[in-house]
């Protein structure tokens, strides 16, 4: 293994198909028309030296080191700034270029600490390299000079010396070694598209700045990395960097935060990490990151993992540590006791989204096979399973139909009830890289997310009442029908003609009119007129949408009119256009394509239908029940019931992310045995009788599946702190039940799987190695998978319209409840934050905020930072107030991040019609001042407390 | 600053074709419309056709804006129509073309203004301007007052400029205190050069017009052991 070195080719590839050919150095070279001198000759394998380039921006031409010559052209232009012409003929080294070179790099190093040796950066300088490459020997000027290096000059202090800034947790900016090549102030303009750093003052006091001479802490600055990759030297370097050294070796794997699904360099020292790089190759992510992938990762040497088996009778007792083999026989000696007094279906388990195909599939085999029964869900039932539902039924395949590429050709970009900027942050910044080219954006969100505020960019926004989506929806569909906007060549050639015309009448219908439904949708009829005008008529029409869709009663619904949208406009089967679910964790499609739900085997099938179940049957050597199993909620009702006891749940924090928390405590209370498989002792390992210890994405080979349907590959860099990776760890478990699984590698799982799975025929860990990622379906008819889907025709032959009428939730405001809870994500956490909250990112995000309206919070005499009680039917918790305008007067938003919080105490047990969804994203609540945390807060953190309690091994004498 | 290509012609403000014009250019439209292009374009010499408005400045005797065709000599130029220096001391060292011009003595008199005419002697006629100086000027003060004006200007996009100028300011104040003069000079040389051919745009790039000129053509001034009088530059771009 080796240190990966990616090419920098200097400036961004260019997508031109035209060829020009031109000589450098000699040599010909034929390239796409638009492509730089630079990029030419380091695709010919000539470096020429560069500091302000970079091929993750666009040309700036300010370093001045990359001059050529060109025959017939005076002077020396710049290579990266001057495009190819054909029949240019380019000497890339002459007396006089040297002399240029040598001349500018002088006067580089004139400005710079010659410190070299003890610099974080040695080894991984540019500015050290070009150095050695133009052959500078001397700085004649001296480093008595102005300097942005010494803190004193002459006795006295350097006015233009600044300190270090070390505010932000994760890297450090020194000043004193900046040479301005504004690499960090592109980046964070190109390729985030925050615009937090500029630079500040002009000629020799140019430096650069966060916002207006903010520390980066302080400033708009949101921790991407971006910068931090761009810069050349080690003005901004990682401080895990700076702590351990240069890594010596890396290996490519895959993010385990989002279902962006970003793959990484695992920059590593032996087994230690030192940092993580986005990969350029990486097709998801395209070399960009967020703070969550980039940084947070130290999680994964916290000191709160648990590395030992532990298990213990009642959840009032202390943990016991012991041995694997005793966790495991405790375990699978409560599973039989409990199936031998409940029967066989009183058992279930739930696999993780968290996790790697590999691992999810073998939970399901063994809940299928060891358990004898399909009692197996996942976290999906509380995100998309809407949309596993609604695209299957309208579209015929359950899940995103692009590539997140597409977004270079999308012309209109529709957001509905999604924040990428938060949750799916490295798709947003490729999606407002668009924007800023003059793609058109709508959002229809209850919030002004940080989508609608993106710098430079002009959203049509609706904001919308939460539960309103179907209304809304139905509204622009009514629109498009009765305006004429109506592809008809695409419906009448894709879809079933006579079902569109049922839809078309029912959707024109007056009371379906904008106008009509602005009294429940709260949305201006204007405006909504004019989004569906611009989504249908714009070009190129890409919807995005989250759990802002998924998350209500009509959860299902909500996908269905999406698809609709799609269809009737002709936006689907080709590139830039289709119908993204923005998927939440990185594995989550996987989750769902490996057979995690009751009801379906491994690639969507039923788990009913005898041919397929018994191909399984004869690959497993066991029998399996026909009837699908219990879902979620099903499997909480029942242990209320006290018709289900046992629970095995890997890498899901059911108690603090399912709704009405009370509910989930008093299933998993009755339960006599569950058993918690994660890092950490989470919320759920509070009424766990077993704890597994769990190993990280860091710890073990697999795959993840990420919302464009991208498998890619996670490698192990490092032994597991615990000793066994996740996939050892269930096929030990059911061993010891007596269901043996043989596999010596993740990758024989693969095998098992793509031998059982049409879509993943094609899919081996030595495809995936070859090119480097594929998107299902991946078989005979697409070998290297499929980048877009329903291409000529839809998955289910011909597009389903189906009516989607608007019922309003049950979950109403009233005089107790006057006001509308919707919740949602912040960009430095993830999800439960079981992860984030064990990293330096608690600093963007200590604790859970109520969102509040001014005028909501006035009258309640409610003041920024006060405690607030929030109370709805289901209970109540209190969190302090973040008064902002944000939110629409009658809206109220938190993040469910801290368990402390226990947002979930308030969500209801109401739930989408088709799919059982939670709808996290309607509550009805009030809101009034308060002392501190509730009751409930100071019980529940009480029972976490005594139950996290771990007993004293004691030492046998020698 | 941004690097060119692009021109403006092609992708200006906004990103969008865009026409900039010298305020010269609509000055001589009234006549051209009134009289025809034939008519201005056979005023002038060589390429240089038309007319220039020159602004006779510094220490002069009759200052002010003045029309001609290109053509005139600079000794035209500072002694008939400027009527010579305004103390009435000879005049030593006229810069041409605005404060990043060259320097030129008497002997270079005889220089008609014509964009070539100037090039070839190292010169440019810029904007026009034309700024005397008479007997008691000190031309290492006049080569330092030019890296000052750049390093003031210098908007630092680009390496030769931003950090270019400053470096030259310094050199020459070592140069005035008889530090190391000869070795100093060749660092001045070769940052001239690094800046003229290096820099982004002509703030940097002419910098060294009005250097290179008073060290070539007033090499006395700047002290030290009179050695060989510099390389003449390489021609501009």
């Amino acid at each position: 293994m080796s240190l990966i070195q990616e090419i920098d080719f200097g400036t961004p590839k260019s997508k031109s198909e035209a060829m020009v050919t031109l000589t450098i150095d000699g040599n010909q070279i034929t390239v796409p028309e638009g492509t730089s001198i630079m990029r030419a000759a380091m695709e010919a394998g000539t470096q020429i030296p560069k500091l302000c380039a970079t091929d993750m921006v666009d040309a700036f031409g300010s370093c001045r080191l990359c001059l050529v010559e060109i025959e017939g052209r005076a002077g020396t232009p710049a290579s990266c700034t001057t495009p190819v012409m054909p029949g240019l003929v380019v000497h890339t080294q002459s007396e006089r270029l040297k002399k240029l070179r040598k001349g500018v790099m002088e006067l580089y190093i004139s400005d710079h600490p010659l410190d070299c040796l003890t610099c974080a950066a040695n080894g991984d300088c540019e500015l050290q390299d070009m150095a050695g490459a133009v052959g500078l020997r001397d700085v004649r000027y001296g480093y008595e000079g102005d300097n942005h290096v010494f803190a004193k000059s002459n006795g006295e202090a350097n006015a233009a010396w600044m300190p270090k800034d070390e505010s932000n947790p994760y890297f450090t900016y020194d000043p004193s070694k900046c040479i301005v090549c504004s690499r960090c102030v592109r980046a964070c303009e190109e390729v985030q598209g925050t615009f937090a750093l500029t630079i500040s003052g002009r000629g020799f006091d140019s430096r650069v700045s966060p916002g207006m001479s903010e520390s980066f802490l302080g400033s708009e600055c949101v921790s991407c990395g971006a910068c931090v990759q761009a810069c050349p030297t080690a003005t901004l370097t990682e401080k895990s960097v700076i702590e351990i050294g240069q890594p010596e070796h890396s290996v490519v794997t895959t993010c385990a935060y989002c279902g962006v699904g970003c793959a990484f360099k695992a920059e590593m020292r032996g087994e230690e990490v030192v940092r993580m790089v986005p990969w350029k190759d990486g097709k998801a992510n395209r070399g960009h990151s967020c703070v969550k992938g980039r940084f947070a990762w130290g999680y994964t040497t916290h000191k709160e993992r648990i590395l030992k088996p532990m298990i213990r009778e009642r959840i009032e007792d202390p943990w016991q540590e012991v041995s694997w083999d005793e966790a495991f026989n405790f375990a699978a000696a409560k599973f039989k006791g409990i199936q031998q007094k409940y029967g066989r279906d009183a058992v279930g388990g739930i696999t993780s989204s968290r996790c790697t195909n590999e691992e999810t599939y073998l939970v399901q085999k063994l809940i299928r096979g060891g358990f004898g029964n399909n009692n197996v869900d996942t976290c999906a039932r509380v995100c998309h399973s809407p949309t596993g539902y609604g695209l299957s039924q309208t579209f015929g395949t359950s899940a995103g139909t692009q590539d997140f590429d597409s977004v270079e050709g999308t012309d209109v970009v529709l957001i509905i009830g999604a924040n990428p900027a938060s949750a799916h942050p490295v798709f947003a910044s490729r999606l407002k890289k668009r924007l800023r080219q003059g793609a058109k954006l709508i959002v229809l969100d209850p919030r002004r997310t940080e989508m609608v505020e993106s710098p430079h960019v002009k959203a049509l926004h609706l904001p919308l009442m939460p539960g309103t989506n179907v209304a809304v929806l139905t509204a622009l569909a009514h629109v498009i029908v009765t305006e004429g906007l109506v592809d008809e060549a695409f419906v009448r050639e894709r879809c079933d003609w006579s079902e569109f015309e049922d839809w078309a009448a029912f959707v024109a219908e007056p009371k379906h009119s904008p106008e009509a439904t602005a009294i429940m949708t709260g949305v201006d009829p204007k405006d909504l007129r004019e989004a569906a005008r611009i989504y249908a008529t714009g070009g190129n029409g890409a919807i995005y949408y989250g759990l802002g869709v998924t998350e209500h009663s009509q959860g299902s619904t909500t996908v269905i009119a999406i698809a609709n949208l799609a269809m009737v406009t002709g936006n689907i089967g080709r590139p830039g256009v289709g119908v993204n679910p923005l998927r939440g964790q990185n594995n989550v499609q996987g989750s769902c394509d490996m057979g995690s739900f009751p009801h379906e085997l491994p690639g969507y099938r039923h788990i009913s239908g005898d041919a397929v179940r018994e191909q399984f049957e004869a690959m497993w050597n066991v029998k399996l029940n026909n009837e699908p199993g219990l879902r979620i909620p099903n499997m909480f009702d029942a242990a209320i019931e006290g018709t289900f006891m046992g629970l095995y749940v890997q890498g899901e924090d059911i108690l603090q992310s399912d709704p009405n928390t009370k509910h989930v405590v008093a299933a998993l209370s009755a339960m006599e045995c569950v058993i918690v498989h994660d890092l950490f002792l989470n919320e759920t390992a509070n009424y766990a009788h077993v704890f597994l210890p769990g190993s990280t994405f860091l710890e073990k080979d697999g795959t993840f599946t990420n919302a464009e349907r991208r498998i890619q590959r996670v490698r192990k860099v490092m032994t597991p702190l615990n000793g066994y990776a996740d996939w050892e760890v269930t096929i030990m478990l059911g061993k010891a039940m007596g269901f043996t699984m043989n596999y010596s590698h993740p990758s024989e799982i693969m095998d098992e799987i793509a031998a059982l799975t049409p879509t993943f025929t094609g899919v081996s860990y030595a495809k995936l190695d070859e090119l480097g990622s594929v998107q299902w379906p991946c078989n005979e008819k697409a070998p290297e998978g499929t980048p877009v889907m329903h291409i000529g025709g839809f998955v289910r032959g011909k597009g389903k319209f189906i009516i989607t009428e608007y019922i309003a939730t049950d979950e109403r405001t009233g005089p107790r409840y006057p006001l509308l809870l919707t919740t949602g994500r912040i960009l430095s956490q993830y999800n439960v934050g079981a992860q984030t909250r064990r990293t330096e990112n608690v600093v963007w995000h200590a604790e859970d905020r109520l969102e509040i309206h001014p005028h909501d919070a006035e009258q309640r005499g409610v003041r920024d930072g006060d405690w607030v009680r929030l109370a709805s039917r289901a209970g109540e918790t209190t969190l302090r107030a973040l008064i902002t305008d944000r939110v629409a007067p009658g809206v109220v938003y938190t993040t469910f991040h801290h368990p402390d919080t226990q947002a979930n105490v308030i969500t209801t047990d109401f739930s989408d019609w088709a799919t059982n969804c939670p709808e996290y994203k309607v509550t009805a609540v009030q809101i009034s001042p308060s002392n501190g945390p509730s009751d409930w807060q100071k019980a529940y953190d009480e029972q976490a407390r005594n139950s996290r309690r771990i007993a004293p091994v004691v030492e046998a004498a020698e | 600053m941004r690097a060119k290509p692009p021109l403006p012609a092609h992708k200006g403000l906004f990103g969008r074709p865009s026409v900039i014009n010298n305020v010269l250019s609509f000055a001589a439209i009234p006549f051209i419309l009134d009289n025809g292009a034939k008519a201005y374009a056979d005023f002038g010499m060589g390429r240089s056709r038309g007319t220039m408005p020159i602004q006779l400045a510094g220490n002069i005797r009759y200052g002010g804006l003045f029309e001609t065709a290109f053509g005139a000599t600079l000794g035209e130029l500072v002694d008939e129509i400027g009527g010579g220096t305004f103390t009435g001391r000879e005049v030593r060292a006229v810069q041409v073309g605005g404060p990043l011009g060259a320097y030129f003595p008497r002997a270079l008199f005889d220089t008609p203004f014509d964009y070539e005419a100037f090039a070839a002697r190292d010169g440019l006629i810029g904007h026009g301007g034309i700024v005397v100086f008479d007997d008691t000027v000190d031309m290492v003060k006049q080569a330092r007052f030019a890296m000052e004006f750049c390093a003031i200007e210098s908007c630092g996009k680009c390496t030769p400029c931003r950090i270019g100028s400053t470096r030259g300011v310094e050199t020459i104040n070592k140069i005035i205190n008889g530090e190391r003069v000869a070795e100093n000079l060749a660092v001045i040389e070769d940052l001239c050069n690094t800046m003229k051919f290096g820099s982004l745009c002509a703030l940097g790039g002419f910098t060294p017009y009005p250097v290179m000129s008073a060290l070539k053509h007033f090499r006395e001034d700047f002290g030290g052991d009179l050695g060989p009088a510099p390389a003449r530059l390489q021609a501009a771009e």
